[in-house]
């Protein structure tokens, strides 16, 4: 259960505090999809990092199956954030050094390795289409084969919450509900939250649940 | 994949960003590493070359007068006896000369000693060194003279001395050479040039110089740790004393060849009576020009002075009253002659009262008289062949008949105390001493030979020891090298952190990544620190390599190019291990910190920031600590100034401290001052070209430190640059005024400024018009210029005139320096003046520190009074001329002058005295000569430490280089941006190059006006002006070479099109 009350983000900047999200609530089950749009620079990214333990509120309480992720140590943030968060990011943010599989596995890096981790991961690339790609760097991907190994590796450690911000931002139409199928396959056998936010109405239309950001508030409009 | 699977990907993966700071952490490296492999490379060459000199030499005795033979063998068996002298060789095939050379009569136990054969076969066959051998191209068979003084018994500085040098003429046949880094270069005293050295057998020389038996150097296996063992071996006779059985005397007579015994003497000799149970009476005999009434005279008689006489009155013998027709109440006058310090006789007179009339056997005998030369062999008073002037017009037949009757016997008496009052001697007052025993002839005298070998002319050497000390040098190279490289590292490790901090700003959107996937900070900084780990390994590792070549590059240089800084070409690399593992250490010390350092600032960014790339600082409000530190270095720095000028510090510690702090202190005022400009509007491409460079504040701050750092160091080196130009002859210079200087190999005793001494020495009148001459005492022992390498332990000691001193002449501090050479604050103690410079870098001293001189068994302690600026007596200490004649009164004789002339007449005088004075090896130079060598070695350091900085500037280049790369990629979009909106390529040329143009003016003129502050106390000591010529060259060729590599790299990171970053977009 992800429970958000009177969440407020500012930022500073040179010219003064800059307001960005005001007295936001929110809460969502497990098993829950949403899709969040709004206009750029509205703050719909700037949700995802605050419940991505990403980036503080400036106000507000945030909680996570009991859990409240803003008052745990740096060094307890990180294994919540390992354990129980996927990313997907607009740019796919594959580590350039590393190939398919070892993007893949990057997070058993710091977490607790299981005996399965690898074959699952081999079973999820499989799942994304990427086998003959496996030993392959980044350099040498499509950015379609990109972010779906950005996808899988975000589903490795079966998290609870999945946050996409743009995920399909950088990719034509086909691709892009390529990328979108694979993110729905596996949410559903993981079960998790679902968060993605998308300038695509067709996209955000595929949600049950449909919020905007606007005047600095989450409002539901399905 | 493990985080160390990921370490390794990324070692691979960013290997440019990685081979950069592996560069800068092997540039730091190698700088460390070579400065501890020079300093120990010189200290081990010096080590090697005096040690290898010395051969198996453990120990060495030395005499000023030589002692018998067989104390060699009885001080230790094995011990090696010789005779050695400095002479002056002839090459009678090349009629070439040479002075000071080292010469060693020698026998077989010499070559025992050091295990090897001898090579001398004939009675006449002479082995040089081989620098000598090569300095003449002898081959063998060729003659060769030898010119030796003979050292006298009789003190020069007395009346009854021979004022000329017995020098001997000794001939011999050239053999064969040994090298000098043997004991072919054999010398007591280390010294890093070649060694001039001649082997002959020592019978041949002892024959020849008149010293059958003979030998003044003892060299022994073993050092000796005190001098009781080698006190218990001593025979009267070595330390010239002999005790006598006079006829008709029923005494033991104590006295000396010299003619005189010392105080000390005289005092253990009355000592040892009293326990032996002796009586003891003191005579001082001397001899009267003339014993008068004013009616009659008689001439050259010896008067002895004793204690039965009372004072004031004078005892006449029956002949003497006869020819003076004197009886008890006349008055007497005595005419006699005393020799002056100063180098002259002088006629003094005295009158007494007659108390009495005596038998000649009471008043004295002739066996009470020492031996004179050329006076007590003589047959006849005609026959006299006095070291004084003589008017044989005076003598009549009677005084010739009372010489063939008679001889020495004392015409008169006088009181003990008068006598030694009228011609008491620094050598003495008692001529002989008679004991007697209570009934009958005394059969001994129990008496010690020496409580003070010093006292005695001896001298126990421990030249292995002394060599090993004097290794560590006067120049610690490893020390300098190491100061001056701290720029250098500082430099290497600013470039490494450039470096590095770059590859952080690439990667910051994977280290926000790395959070995302649940990476803690000390996870992420593992990560780094693996990579860090085999980054500064490798670094090091490199860096060892580079510092063997940087330290061999260097030695080379020191043997080739900078030769003149050392003097030896025999200086070769020697390793040790402690270099080696600790720069490993530091290597990877030096590169995980940078990590840390550079990781530390990344620590409050969120994740979030660091993969928006938030992570890179723009331009904002500097931190409040950033305008406290920047202000607090600054007033640290002028603080540190302060007290360099005050003197309150040492002029290194003022110029490293200071400058450093106004070093950065400035530097960080200066990114204060572009985040200022920042807010200023943009109306010009100036004006835009600043604003970038405020706008990447921490990148612009490192290039303007790493310019200014290299600047620093090649101006301020710059600084102390010696122009070479005319010379300065003004009284307050370091020539004094004086246009030349001359030093002689063996003293002269006659005053060159008066005519009797010229005339003794028969220097023609009009060759010397004009000339003033100004003769200082010396005691001979270790240059403690820059000339010497090793450090000194006995340094050269000169005792300065009064008269020279009222004048004023040099620029000393304080002001009144010349008078506190006068007395000495503390009781026991010399006061003394020392040149700044030997003061400071080769003495390591400061003005109110001592020095203790060894001198016997106790050490004469010089107190540092004041000091000379920049003066031509950096090879000596300085101590008043009264002091010198009290604690050093075995040193006869003026070995060093200057002279004060007409221009005109400087020629004719030189070829006048050098001719006339050939026999006392005196040698004249100009006195800018003098000042000129010293400035060759002072400039010859500088050229390398100027390296240093050189490659200073090469690193700050290399840096500039890469930030204006890296700008230039990271705005591309920008300046394609502004291309499209109508900026020609040329106006993005010049703004780019304006940009790092103002960073490079920056840091010149940061570290030009750093280095003139730091430079500054240093340069107010040596009261010197700027070499402003050069130091314009170098600030130019600096300047030039900026804005060519800016340039150059600007055009290189323009040339490619920039419009495809814009279709990117």
């Amino acid at each position: 259960m992800l429970i958000a009350k009177g969440i407020a983000k500012s930022y500073e900047t040179e010219a003064g505090i800059v307001p960005v999200l005001s007295d936001v609530n929110l809460e969502l089950a497990r098993g829950d999809a949403i899709s969040i749009m709004g206009p750029s620079g509205s703050g719909k990214s700037s949700l995802l990092h605050i419940l991505g333990v990403l980036d503080p509120p400036t106000e507000g309480e945030y909680t996570f199956d009991g859990v409240e992720p803003w008052t745990l140590e740096e060094r307890e943030q990180a294994r919540f954030r390992n354990k129980e968060i996927g990313f997907v990011f607009q740019d796919h943010c594959l580590l350039p050094q590393c190939t398919v599989l070892e993007n893949v596995m990057s997070p058993y890096i710091v977490g607790e390795r299981d005996e399965a981790a690898e074959e699952r991961a081999r079973t999820l690339i499989s799942r994304a289409g990427l086998t003959e790609r496996i030993q392959h760097f980044p350099s040498q991907l499509s950015g379609g084969e990109k972010q779906r190994v950005a996808i899988v590796r975000a589903m490795i450690r079966q998290p609870r919450l999945l946050l996409c911000d743009e995920p399909t931002g950088n990719l034509d139409q086909q691709t892009a509900w390529q990328v979108l199928t694979l993110l729905a396959e596996m949410r559903q056998e993981l079960n998790c939250i679902l968060m993605i936010v998308t300038h695509s109405p067709d996209i955000a239309g595929e949600f049950s649940r449909q919020y905007t950001v606007r005047d600095r508030k989450l409002v539901r409009t399905v | 994949m493990t985080g160390r699977d990921l370490s390794r990907r990324n070692l691979r993966h960013f290997w440019r960003t990685n081979a950069a700071m592996a560069a800068g952490v092997a540039i730091a490296t190698a700088t460390l590493v070579g400065s501890a492999l020079i300093g120990n490379s010189v200290r081990e060459s010096l080590r090697t070359i005096a040690t290898a000199r010395l051969g198996n030499t453990g120990g060495a005795i030395t005499a000023a007068q030589p002692f018998s033979e067989a104390f060699a063998t009885r001080v230790r068996p094995g011990a090696a006896p010789a005779l050695h002298f400095e002479a002056v060789l002839k090459h009678q095939a090349t009629n070439r000369a040479a002075a000071k050379v080292l010469v060693y009569g020698v026998d077989e136990r010499f070559w025992k000693l050091h295990q090897t054969s001898d090579p001398l076969t004939g009675e006449r066959d002479i082995v040089f060194s081989e620098p000598l051998a090569e300095e003449f191209n002898a081959q063998n068979g060729e003659g060769v003279l030898l010119r030796i003084e003979k050292p006298s018994e009789v003190p020069q500085e007395s009346l009854f001395a021979r004022k000329e040098q017995s020098v001997r003429n000794v001939r011999f046949r050239y053999q064969s050479s040994l090298p000098d880094n043997t004991i072919g270069g054999f010398t007591l005293h280390p010294k890093q040039g070649a060694v001039r050295a001649a082997f002959v057998r020592l019978s041949t020389l002892q024959k020849e110089m008149d010293l059958e038996q003979k030998a003044n150097l003892v060299v022994m296996p073993e050092e000796a740790r005190s001098d009781l063992p080698i006190l218990g071996h001593l025979r009267l006779e070595d330390v010239g004393l002999r005790l006598t059985r006079p006829p008709d005397c029923e005494c033991l007579q104590l006295e000396s060849p010299s003619g005189l015994l010392r105080d000390d003497q005289v005092k253990r000799a009355l000592d040892q009576a009293k326990k032996d149970n002796l009586k003891a009476e003191v005579f001082f005999t001397y001899l009267a020009n003339s014993i008068r009434t004013p009616a009659a005279s008689v001439p050259y008689s010896l008067v002895v002075a004793r204690d039965q006489v009372p004072e004031g009155m004078i005892a006449l013998n029956e002949w003497t009253a006869a020819e003076l027709s004197a009886e008890v109440g006349a008055a007497i006058t005595l005419d006699y002659f005393v020799w002056r310090e100063e180098g002259r006789l002088q006629t003094e007179s005295t009158v007494l009262q007659v108390n009495g009339v005596f038998p000649m056997a009471v008043i004295g005998d002739r066996h009470m008289a020492p031996e004179y030369p050329g006076i007590s062999g003589s047959e006849s008073l005609s026959d006299w062949d006095p070291p004084f002037p003589m008017d044989l017009e005076l003598i009549r037949p009677r005084d010739e008949k009372y010489w063939t009757d008679y001889r020495t016997t004392p015409k008169a008496a006088v009181s003990l105390q008068d006598g030694q009052r009228l011609w008491e001697t620094r050598f003495g007052k008692v001529t002989a001493i008679r004991f007697r025993a209570d009934s009958g002839v005394p059969s001994t005298l129990n008496l010690t030979p020496s409580t003070d070998l010093a006292r005695d002319g001896l001298a126990l050497l421990a030249p292995k020891r002394q060599a090993e000390e004097a290794s560590s040098g006067t120049t610690d190279f490893g020390e300098y090298f190491g100061y001056f490289s701290f720029f250098l590292v500082v430099s290497a490790l600013l470039l490494t952190g450039l470096f590095f901090r770059l590859g952080i700003e690439q990667r910051l959107r994977e280290i926000g990544l790395y959070r995302c996937l649940g990476f803690d900070q000390s996870a992420v900084r593992r990560v780094f620190l693996r990579e860090g780990f085999v980054i500064g390994a490798g670094g090091a590792l490199a860096g060892l390599g580079l510092g063997g070549a940087y330290s061999a590059v260097i030695l080379h240089g020191l043997r080739t190019w900078w030769v003149d800084a050392v003097g030896t070409s025999e200086l070769g690399l020697h390793f040790s291990v402690a270099p080696f593992t600790s720069a490993i250490v530091q290597g990877v010390g030096i590169s995980i910190a940078i990590i840390l350092v550079s990781l530390r600032h990344l620590r409050p960014l969120s994740p979030r920031q660091l993969l928006s790339g938030e992570g890179v600082k723009r331009a904002g409000s500097a931190p409040r600590w950033m305008r406290y530190l920047a202000f607090g270095l600054v007033a640290v720095g002028v603080a540190l100034l302060v007290a360099s000028l005050a003197g309150t510090m040492g002029a290194e510690g003022g110029f490293f401290g200071a400058g450093f702090c106004l070093l950065v202190g400035a530097a960080l005022q200066c990114r204060l001052w572009l985040e200022h400009k920042r807010s200023e509007p943009v109306r010009n491409i100036a004006a835009l070209a600043v604003a970038s460079a405020a706008h990447r504040p921490a990148r612009s701050f490192l290039t303007i430190l790493l310019f200014a750092l290299a600047v620093f160091l090649l101006v301020a080196l710059e600084s102390f640059r010696h122009s070479p130009g005319a010379a300065n002859l003004a009284r307050d210079s370091g020539t004094g005024g004086f246009p030349l200087l001359a030093e002689s190999q063996w003293p002269i005793y006659q005053n060159l400024n008066t005519r009797e001494g010229r005339d003794a020495l028969t220097i023609d009148e009009d060759t010397v018009r004009g000339m003033r001459i100004v003769p200082f005492r010396v005691r001979p022992g270790e240059d403690v210029s820059c000339l010497n390498l090793y450090q000194p332990t006995r340094p050269k000691i000169v005792g300065v005139p009064k008269a020279l001193r009222d004048e004023g002449r040099f620029r000393v501090s304080p002001a009144n320096a010349w008078t506190l050479l006068e007395k000495p604050v503390v009781a026991g103690e010399v006061p003394a003046m020392v040149d700044a410079n030997t003061l400071e870098y080769v003495l390591h001293r400061k003005v109110g520190d001592y020095l203790d001189i060894p001198h016997g068994a106790e050490p004469v302690r010089l107190r540092v009074v004041g000091t000379l600026s920049g003066s031509l007596f950096q090879s000596e200490i300085l101590i008043g001329e009264e002091q010198f004649l009290r604690v050093f009164p075995e040193e006869q004789g003026f070995r060093f002058f200057l002279i004060d002339a007409p221009e005109a007449m400087w020629g004719m005088i030189t070829t006048a005295l050098e001719e006339r004075l050939s026999d006392n090896g005196f040698d004249i130079a100009p006195a800018a000569e003098r000042l000129a060598q010293y400035h060759r070695v002072e400039n010859t350091y500088l050229s390398t430490f100027q390296a240093l900085g050189a490659l200073g500037l090469l690193i700050g280049t290399v840096g500039m280089a890469a930030v204006l790369l890296r700008n230039v990629l990271e705005r591309r979009k920008e300046l394609a941006l502004l291309g499209a909106v109508g900026y020609t390529r040329s106006d993005l040329v010049r703004l780019v190059t304006l940009e790092n143009l103002a960073l490079l003016i920056a840091g010149l003129g940061i570290g030009t006006l750093c280095a003139l502050l730091a430079v500054s106390p240093a340069l107010a000591k040596r009261a010197q002006g700027l070499p402003l010529a050069s130091l314009a060259l170098l600030l130019g060729g600096v300047f030039v070479t900026g804005v060519v590599s800016t340039w150059l790299a600007t055009r290189a990171a323009l040339r490619a099109p920039l419009l495809d970053s814009l279709r990117s977009e």
